[in-house]
């Protein structure tokens, strides 16, 4: 297959064949749950194809050039291919655990739909070079996140998928405006002919309100716990593989890749970083909600993205683009863990919980694998990333940024173990739970095994990593 | 040097960039470990094999590096300068050998103690995974590795103490936090130290200058390497470990493992890394550090319920007075604490393994229900009786050279903190004999279900102890050898040479006297109450101090639980913030759009004038802009 076909069959086949998964389902539910699979496998195995010619510093490309200077085309570089990979390597696993969570749900076919439509959309959008597609298929996961989140229909689902949808929507806009703002500069919305432009502050900030939306950070996270209502693997795709990320990977790809920005972003960012991670870890330390609890962790954790993006050297971005792969990785599979809690026990209340590790041994320990990576601790792929963000922190000589990020790291590892140990030690509360559905079973297990040996073998992500910042030329 | 210049097994350890020596004593433990898991639990017989396989393998590939004086390899791995980079060189052998011998004879122990238990699989698999670690980190010779083994210990402890014992989980939480809290200290520190020198390479970090942000640095390594060996803020989570978990677990991982780590580190910090001079503000400061945490883990001594608790109590004050002895910045003080670590592992290996017989035996280890139980076991009652006094310092036993060592540095810089340091010896001998004394001797007191057991102790389980004891005993001839090789892995002692005998009469009969006091209290103390459990009522209801080991009990002087109080208060103020904007989300914006929307709903009530006023309106603002636009 041809560069160009890759790129197409990485962002059509599930764009497009996301529509034919409702017909499938009137024919036969087993042949829609494989079809939606293949679907999000093929991104995969495209992202994986192109890997190679964006390894080796010559990416695939694609543009067709339109009316009054718009044009519209792909880029395959090291940066999109990086996040289209891990994206849909998680968004795997999660359609494969759909398979046993979802079967007892109406609208199953509405939610294959959403689900793969979305990742259609994150793969349209990191590959794209246009700032008006970026924004189209912006919307486009803000719609299906809106639907995945109101999946149960019930009053109160519906008005939370209101909220993240407002929110979101309303900072894409924003951003819509900031993107305007850089065409009247610039006369083009091609990423490519923009290498090096000085944006103003104020296109800064309106673009901003657009990715911090999307990224849950503070002010601009509330819907993200809320968003918890949503089914499992939903909550898993929005917070931990897809959706989150769309807003840190155009931060990278605006402000490291193509536009250069004032250097007071570089303590403005932090500050607001730094703000929204304790604030949130805080908040996660008294919730008793098991999904709001790990959905604040995302909050804090993204901070912890969002604070390597904007440290301005290359130790902190080296440590934010394998943050962004490591924290996909374990807080996916925190939150299938919490699904199929939630799934046997009926609650998402932690203190109606307890003892669960004698009842779901194999769930535990692979909650046990991601909480250490998310809370960055050897010898699970999160350390090295967390190691990164703090010393890029460090080495950007503002004192006070190293020693608050470490503060937030003792704070996840407080509100992540508390929530481990309530859950599955001491008193046995459910005593007739088992383990069941051999895809949930190995779809958490998959995630724990990959966040071990994303550490272990460091080398093979940070190798990527590496590339990613060299292309950047900065540093 | 390259593994060319060895021969033999040193030879093929150092082979091929030293991939061998990574295979042989990081990843075949591991292996091993993950096989002990997978084999299922009837086939206890095979698992044993295979464990006693991989602990064999592992103290001979130990014993295999002692002849490579200095190898260094250096594998990429993670970018950035994180180098797979190992180094082979006398003072890590050195502990690595002794921490292989104690895991094998801890092993032994462990076969025979877990053979009636659940979760053996999990307690053997935590064991070589501990090995794994301690190989790992002692050979480190970058940053990043060195971090990445001793934080991987974190996820042993997890294993060791929450997923073998699911029905107490607070001890375990405790556990966890303190260590994680330590780690991601000693993770900043290692940051600071790593941009101060430039460079992630153990080698290339010497003697940083402590000024400016160097000073938090320091303190933050300083204190997340102490942290591993239970040094005070992150002492008050070993007792509760010690007294739940499995006691080959206990013995190993707590009491030999994470200790000899927590030296090790703080060795090569406070005499390589930083600057520490003898007398400076540094030393001052790791000091006052260690004297407070020589009596905070002393006190806690003189608390605990049972002999599991005393020992890990006692163990931490062991390890605050070794870094006294480093504090003090004299390569004497380094020499004395690397050579009480040896002893000190050879030690706290029997007492543990004592409490272990003795819970084999009577089913638990709670000080109030058992008594004279010498009669009854009379090899464990010896090796008890000498590693009691080996800690205490007796001579001519192992610790008494050691702790003479430490003394005598301490002595040297501060006579305040010396007093400190017989305080905590005093601390200690007071509990040891107390527990000696209740224990082994006087009237046989027992659980009543227990009484009619014999021979309860096998052969597997009394061996360890009587090997261990044999080494407390003979080691204190035979110092100056182990002492020698810590030498040659420390640099910095110069031409500092040691013969093995204390360089001071005067402080050895001050020292001699120290003990003489403690016998002195014990038998007072027994007298007054008129029993040995009772014999330290007269320091614990003193005036005064009966209100201070109150509050201890009630945790009031616990740095866990400030660091929880302080934390709920940080967690109350974010809930409070992020309450306040879920409010403007979910409250304030749908009020204002209800009211823009009522008002606009008035504005528009049909009436010609309003539409005429609202058309003229929109017309100035146009002109406006319009005008605007031209000027």
């Amino acid at each position: 297959m041809t560069g160009i076909g890759l790129i197409f069959g990485c962002i059509l086949t599930p764009l497009i064949g996301a529509f034919f998964l409702p017909l499938l389902g009137n024919f036969s539910k087993g042949l829609r749950n494989i079809a939606a699979l293949l679907m999000v496998l093929t991104s995969l195995v495209c992202a994986g194809a192109m890997l190679p010619a964006a390894v080796a510093g010559a990416p695939y490309a694609w543009q067709m050039e339109l009316p009054l200077g718009f044009s519209f085309g792909f880029l395959a570089d090291a940066l999109a291919v990086f996040m289209a990979m891990t994206s849909s390597l998680v968004a795997s696993i999660i359609v494969l655990y759909s398979y046993n969570y979802i079967e007892h749900y109406d609208n199953q076919n509405e939610y294959y739909l959403m689900a793969v439509l979305f990742i259609g959309a994150m793969m349209g959008l990191v590959l794209s070079t246009n700032l008006i597609s970026i924004y189209l298929f912006w919307e486009i996961s803000a719609i299906c996140c809106w639907r995945l989140i109101g999946f149960y229909r019930q009053p109160e689902t519906i008005r939370r998928a209101n909220k993240a949808f407002l929110i979101t929507v309303g900072g894409a806009l924003l951003m819509l405006v900031g993107f305007i703002a850089i065409y009247q500069q610039t006369g083009t919305f091609n990423l490519v002919d923009m290498q090096g432009v000085q944006i103003t502050n104020a296109v800064m900030a309106l673009i901003l309100c657009g990715i911090l939306s999307k990224s849950a950070t503070l002010p601009l996270h509330s819907w993200l716990p809320d968003a918890g209502v949503a089914p499992s693997p939903a909550t898993s795709l929005l917070h931990a593989a897809v959706l989150v990320k769309i807003g840190v990977y155009v931060f990278a790809r605006l402000f490291l890749v193509n536009f250069t920005v004032d250097p007071i972003w570089n303590t403005v960012l932090p500050v607001i970083c730094a703000v929204s991670a304790l604030v949130s870890a805080g908040a996660a330390l008294v919730e008793n909600d098991i999904k709001r609890i790990i959905a604040y962790s995302t909050i804090s954790q993204l901070a912890y993205i969002l604070l390597g993006l904007s440290c301005g050297n290359k130790i902190g971005v080296y440590g934010a683009l394998l943050y962004i792969m490591m924290h996909s990785i374990a807080k996916g599979g925190l939150f299938l863990c919490a699904g199929i809690i939630e799934h046997s026990i009926g609650t998402k209340d932690i203190r109606q919980m307890g003892g669960l590790a004698r009842r779901l041994p194999l769930t535990a320990v692979a909650f046990a694998c991601c909480a250490l990576s998310v809370m960055g601790f050897p010898p699970f792929g999160g350390f090295f990333a967390k190691h990164l963000v703090i010393e890029g922190a460090y080495h950007t000589g503002q004192l006070w940024m190293a020693p608050v990020f470490v503060i937030g790291a003792v704070m996840t590892v407080m509100y992540l173990m508390r929530l481990f140990y309530k859950v599955f030690f001491g008193r046995v509360s459910h005593p007739d739970v088992h383990e069941h559905g051999w895809e949930m079973i190995l779809s958490v297990s998959l995630m724990a095994l990959l966040s071990l040996f994303s550490g272990i073998f460091i080398n093979l992500p940070s190798g990527l990593v590496n590339v990613i910042i060299e292309s950047m030329g900065r540093w | 040097m390259t593994g060319a210049e060895y021969t033999g097994l040193a030879a093929w350890l150092t082979a091929g960039n030293g991939v061998n020596l990574i295979l042989a004593l990081i990843v075949l433990p591991a292996i091993l470990a993950a096989v002990c898991v997978v084999v299922p639990s009837p086939a206890f017989e095979v698992r044993s094999v295979i464990f006693g396989a991989a602990l064999v393998l592992n103290l001979f590939f130990s014993i295999c590096l002692l002849p490579i004086k200095n190898f260094t390899t250096l594998i990429p791995w993670g970018g950035l300068e994180m180098h797979f980079a190992l180094r082979v060189y006398p003072l890590a052998t050195t502990l690595i050998c002794v921490s292989s011998l104690l895991l094998l004879l801890i092993g032994l122990y462990a076969v025979s103690y877990m053979q009636s238990r659940r979760y053996a699989a999990g307690c053997f698999a935590a064991l070589l995974l501990s090995g794994a670690m301690v190989n790992g980190a002692l050979l480190a010779n970058n940053l990043i590795v060195l971090l990445f083994f001793w934080e991987g210990m974190l996820g042993v402890l997890l294993l060791g103490t929450s997923f073998l014992h699911t029905e107490e989980p607070e001890f375990a939480l405790k556990a966890i936090i303190s260590n994680g809290c330590a780690d991601l200290l000693l993770l900043f520190g290692t940051v600071c130290a790593a941009t101060s020198a430039d460079s992630l390479s153990l080698q290339g970090i010497s003697q940083i200058p402590l000024t400016g942000i160097n000073w938090l640095g320091f303190i933050c390594m300083l204190l997340g390497a102490a942290g591993k060996g239970g040094i005070f803020p992150f002492h008050s989570w070993v007792p509760g470990v010690a007294e739940r978990a499995d006691l080959p677990f206990v013995a190993y991982h707590v009491g030999v493992a994470q200790k000899v780590l927590s030296v090790y580190l703080l060795i090569r910090i406070i005499f390589e890394f930083y600057a520490v001079g003898a007398g400076s503000a540094a030393s001052l400061v790791i000091m006052s550090i260690a004297a407070l945490s020589i009596i905070a883990t002393g006190l806690l001594a003189l608390l605990q319920q049972t002999l599991r608790g005393v020992i890990a109590a006692v163990a931490s004050t062991q390890t605050g007075l070794m870094l006294l002895a480093m504090g003090s910045g004299l390569p004497l003080g380094a020499l004395g604490a690397a050579t009480q670590i040896i002893a000190y592992a050879a030690i706290i290996g029997v007492l543990f393994l004592v409490a272990g017989a003795v819970e084999r035996r009577t089913g638990t280890t709670d000080l109030d229900r058992i008594g004279g139980l010498g009669r009854l076991t009379p090899p464990v009652t010896v090796s008890f009786v000498v590693a009691a006094a080996a800690l205490i310092g007796v001579p001519p036993l192992n610790g008494f050279f050691a702790t003479e060592l430490m003394l005598e540095a301490v002595w040297a810089t501060n006579i305040i903190f010396y007093l400190f340091a017989i305080l905590g010896l005093l601390l200690t001998g007071a509990v040891m004999l107390k527990v000696v004394h209740s224990v082994m001797f006087g009237e046989l007191e027992m659980p009543e279900s227990y009484t009619y057991r014999v021979n309860s102790i096998p052969g597997a389980m009394s061996l360890p102890l009587i090997i261990l004891s044999i080494v407390c005993a003979a080691g204190g001839v035979l110092i100056h050898f182990p002492a020698a090789q810590l030498q040659n892995g420390m640099p910095f002692m110069g031409d500092l040479s040691y013969s093995g005998m204390p360089n001071s009469i005067w402080l050895v009969i001050l020292f001699i006297i120290v003990l003489l006091l403690m016998g002195a209290n014990h038998f007072y103390g027994v007298l007054r109450s008129g029993h040995p459990r009772g014999c330290l009522d007269h320091i614990t209801y003193a005036p005064g101090l009966r209100h201070l080991f109150a509050k201890i009990e009630k945790g009031a002087t616990d740095p866990y639980n400030w660091l929880m109080r302080g934390m709920n208060g940080l967690a109350a103020v974010c809930v409070a913030i992020d309450r306040g904007i879920n409010y403007v989300y979910d409250a304030g914006i749908p009020a204002v759009i209800t009211r823009c929307s009522a008002w606009f709903r008035a504005m528009s009530n049909g009436s010609l004038a309003n539409h005429v006023a609202w058309s003229c309106a929109g017309l100035l603002v146009v002109v406006a802009l319009v005008l605007l636009q031209i000027l």
